[in-house]
């Protein structure tokens, strides 16, 4: 595309800088050097793919090669696709401003389940055939990865191959194994699928067979050829001082959801709750030394600029040397007028000696996760918090000059009771009312306690994966209840996540192959930007099922056998199947499972080794 | 030590055309600290890097001629500063050159755009008495406007035309109105130059 056509293009568009590439940081290379060319895309929009420390990493990663170019391409907003459908204008990748067909390869990162029609759209619009079938070897090979791809099952059927964990040295190793066979001429698309599949970490799903039982549920997943693995086990990268790490970002001109460095301080979780699939999925815990991360965040300051540095990570405070790492770099960020970020602290950390130390602790608002509001639930959920701990923050923040909380509650949670709805509610009036208890509290009007209630989605590779949702009656009756409970108290407000969103979302999270007819449906109907209020659209999505003769409720509202086979036990983990039906049992039990810190439970991670883990089983 | 007083021109090509002043005024602050600049913060309550933009730039159009002022706490010499900036900016945005400002950026009066289009583009529009078209108020809103005192001069030149428009703080026409009344709306557009008013209010060189 040329400089005139992009200013036809971006003439009426809201936010042009969405679409025109060009950023500071940005790589751009000379199309004689290259071999393989990479379209990394995002389905959703550029302010949040920009955001995505996956993309940062994974672009940096594959552009280390000489003779790779890897690119960006992010879903079009709708007065965007307008007119690139209007002026015949394909999808194209920002760097070159290439159409994505003319790519080598085209890079899906897969969120969240609710991105599934932005990427049929935008294959779509990149003059890309969906079904893997109906794609002969002139196009590119489409890739998939990101959390979703741990049961990509209901987007199978467009994709060529998914790339199964952490992807900094997978991703290289497939575009090195395409470059050797292209330059031997040994290269055709299913000739290269096949060898793809004996590389660790990548799962082909056109080499696998499955059957199904007359009840729908999954028979066998049968590999075609012998020298297809049965399982697929996920990549973890062993060694996080050493993982590839980008000293440069791609500065973006207009402002993003993170618009600052996210130094990504440790991956995995010690915790284990049992509905969260990321504690699971990125097990084992592998730790980046402070020094590592220190000279990493000044190195990024320094190339980029950003006034914030944010440490990412599931639980932050859980980091064995979260003290060493603030001190060490409050040394230098304070002179630097930079800010430090903690997201996702833990109740039972939040201490005075934090809030000083953390600018958006000290100046943003307060969030809590209870999860659950009374103590049984919260042992069920593995939640290790208990109501003192809640309690003893809370009042550390409204000693310090706060007045508002927010508390992330669930609903619909396994074995979940009316009393268990009341607890909220009891929770936030205690709160409330820890505020007056402080005799120095902030002056004027008093206390506000948000509490913000999400629906429980059974995920696979959970303890809870086996469990159903709650239909939407039930939830409705439950978010009522609450709000029945909470309503006229001025010091509370209540707001609820969107129950049919929920419901679509453990549709796909625990879905099967069969789905992607559903898929083709709601692509047809024009469907897109399901993550986004104003574009959801229940109603489409039952008539989309429908046309599709699929009921949502066998996926959503069903209790899956613990014998059956599961459309994801193709993909191993490395946490055990056995491991999860042990905290399933528990949780039936009220029972708590001690973090990895306190002792190891045998989930199974450990198989996958890794440095600076705290296994037991592995520094041993 | 004082803080050095520094002003840059700059240009954007390109991409740049699309980006939004506000925006190119939040890249200037990363900008400023990737190049190791250490620009003079405001005084006050929530001290923060002093930036002093000149005329803003509309969406579609590129520019040889933006200006930026601000100061610096360090010595350094004014090819250093350029060739530092240069280094920390996108590839579409370039410090022609850096010197110490003489007049404020308020002085700035009058602009010119250089308009690609067909040489024979009919121009007879501009010579009327009155041109009335629906302009953007400051304060928001819409308002039946005659645009014709803001326009200057135009000529005819190689590749299309030239336009000298107002550029006043009471007074600044974007060059899309006079594009849209010329039915030239998707040509490319380039700032050339800017300038002040001399004694009897015609446009001279603004430095
Ligand atoms: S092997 Fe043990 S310590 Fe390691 S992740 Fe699993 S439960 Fe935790």
């Amino acid at each position: 595309m040329n400089d005139s056509e992009m200013r036809k293009l971006l003439k009426n568009v809201l936010k042009p800088g969405r679409y025109t590439g060009g950023e500071y940081g940005q790589i751009i290379k000379d199309k004689k050097d290259i071999k393989a060319r990479v379209a990394f895309c995002f389905p959703d929009t550029y302010e949040i793919g920009m955001s995505n420390l996956g993309v940062r990493l994974l672009y940096g990663s594959l552009n280390k090669a000489d003779d790779v170019w890897c690119e960006r391409v992010y879903a079009p907003w709708d007065d965007m696709e307008e007119g690139m459908r209007r002026l015949g204008v394909k999808l194209y990748a920002h760097e070159s401003h290439d159409p994505i067909d003319e790519f080598d390869f085209v890079a899906f990162t897969l969120q969240y389940e609710l991105c599934y029609t932005n990427v049929l759209n935008m294959l779509e619009l990149g003059g890309i055939p969906l079904l893997a079938k109906d794609r002969d070897d002139s196009f590119p090979v489409i890739v998939g990865g990101g959390p979703c791809a741990y049961n990509a099952e209901p987007v199978a059927d467009f994709f060529d191959v998914f790339s199964i964990g952490e992807g900094e040295e997978a991703l290289p190793e497939m575009v090195r194994l395409y470059i050797n066979m292209k330059d031997s001429g040994s290269y055709t698309k299913a000739a290269f699928l096949r060898e793809l599949a004996k590389i660790p970490g990548f799962y082909v799903p056109s080499l696998y067979d499955v059957e199904y039982n007359e009840d729908g549920t999954v028979k066998e997943y049968r590999p075609k050829y012998d020298d297809v693995p049965k399982k697929i086990v996920k990549r973890i990268i062993k060694d996080m001082d050493k993982s590839y790490f980008p000293d440069k970002l791609v500065m973006p001109y207009i402002e993003t959801v993170h618009d600052r460095v996210v130094l990504e301080v440790y991956r995995g979780c010690i915790r284990g709750c049992r509905f969260c699939q990321a504690g699971m999925i990125f097990r084992p815990v592998r730790e980046k030394s402070p020094d590592v991360l220190n000279c990493q965040a000044r190195t990024l300051y320094e190339n980029t600029g950003y006034d914030e540095i944010t440490l990412s990570s599931l639980s932050i405070s859980d980091y064995s040397q979260l003290d060493k790492l603030t001190d060490d770099l409050l040394e230098w960020t304070d002179g630097a007028k930079v800010n430090l970020s903690l997201p996702s602290l833990r109740i039972d950390s939040f201490t005075k000696e934090l809030m000083d130390k953390v600018t958006t602790v000290r100046t943003g608002g307060i969030t809590f996760a209870p999860e659950a509001g009374t103590q049984r639930l919260r042992d069920t959920i593995n939640k290790n918090v208990c109501e003192e701990d809640l309690m003893r923050a809370c009042r550390t923040a409204f000693e310090a000059g706060k007045r508002s909380v927010k508390l992330y509650f669930m609903d619909g949670l396994p074995t979940e009771t009316l009393e268990d709805i009341d607890g909220i509610a009891d929770l936030a009036k205690k709160v409330a009312g820890e505020f007056f208890k402080v005799p120095d509290r902030a002056r004027g009007k008093g206390p506000q306690v948000t509490i913000s209630v999400s629906c429980f989605i059974p995920k696979p590779f959970t303890p809870f994966q086996w469990e159903a949702q709650d239909d939407l009656d039930t939830i409705t009756e439950k978010q009522d209840h609450l709000m029945g409970l909470v309503r006229g108290d001025r010091h509370i407000s209540y707001n609820w996540h969107d129950a049919k969103t929920s419901r679509i979302e453990a549709v796909f999270a625990r879905g099967n192959r069969r789905l992607s007819a559903a898929l083709l449906e709601a692509h047809k109907m024009g469907m897109k930007f399901d993550s986004w209020d104003e574009h959801f659209s229940y109603d489409n999505w039952m008539e989309a099922f429908e046309k599709a003769g699929i009921d949502p409720a066998f996926y959503a509202n069903r209790r899956y056998g613990e014998d059956e086979v599961l459309p994801w036990d193709i993909i191993d983990i490395g946490v055990t199947k056995a491991f999860f039906l042990r905290e399933k049992k528990k949780a039936y039990e009220a029972a708590t499972t001690p973090s990895c810190r306190e002792q190891c439970s045998g989930c199974g991670a450990n198989r996958l080794g890794g440095e600076r883990s705290c296994c037991p089983c592995l520094s041993e | 030590m004082l803080p050095m007083p520094v002003r840059i021109k700059f240009t954007q090509k390109g991409i740049m055309q699309f980006i939004s002043h506000l925006d190119v005024d939040r890249t200037m602050k990363t900008v400023m600290v990737r190049a190791k600049i250490p620009v003079h913060y405001t005084e006050g309550f929530n001290p923060h890097p002093k930036l002093v933009f000149g005329l803003p730039l509309s969406i579609g159009v590129e520019s040889e001629c933006e200006y930026m002022d601000f100061k610096v706490d360090a010595e350094m010499t004014y090819e250093e500063i350029t060739d530092k900036l240069n280094a920390a900016l996108p590839d579409q945005m370039r410090v022609v050159e850096a010197y110490e400002p003489k007049l404020s950026l308020s002085y700035i009066a009058f602009t010119e755009y250089k308009v690609f289009c067909a040489e024979d583009t009919d121009l007879s529009p501009l010579e009327k008495e009155e041109i009335i078209v629906s302009k953007r108020q400051k304060k928001g809103g819409y308002k039946d406007t005659d645009i014709k005192p803001m326009i200057h001069s135009y000529s005819r030149c190689e590749g299309g035309f030239t336009l000298v428009l107002s550029a006043s703080p009471d007074a600044y026409l974007r060059p899309e109105y006079v594009l849209g009344v010329l039915g030239l709306d998707d040509c490319e557009v380039t700032r050339t130059r800017v300038f002040r008013k001399n004694r009897i209010g015609e446009p001279i060189d603004f430095r």
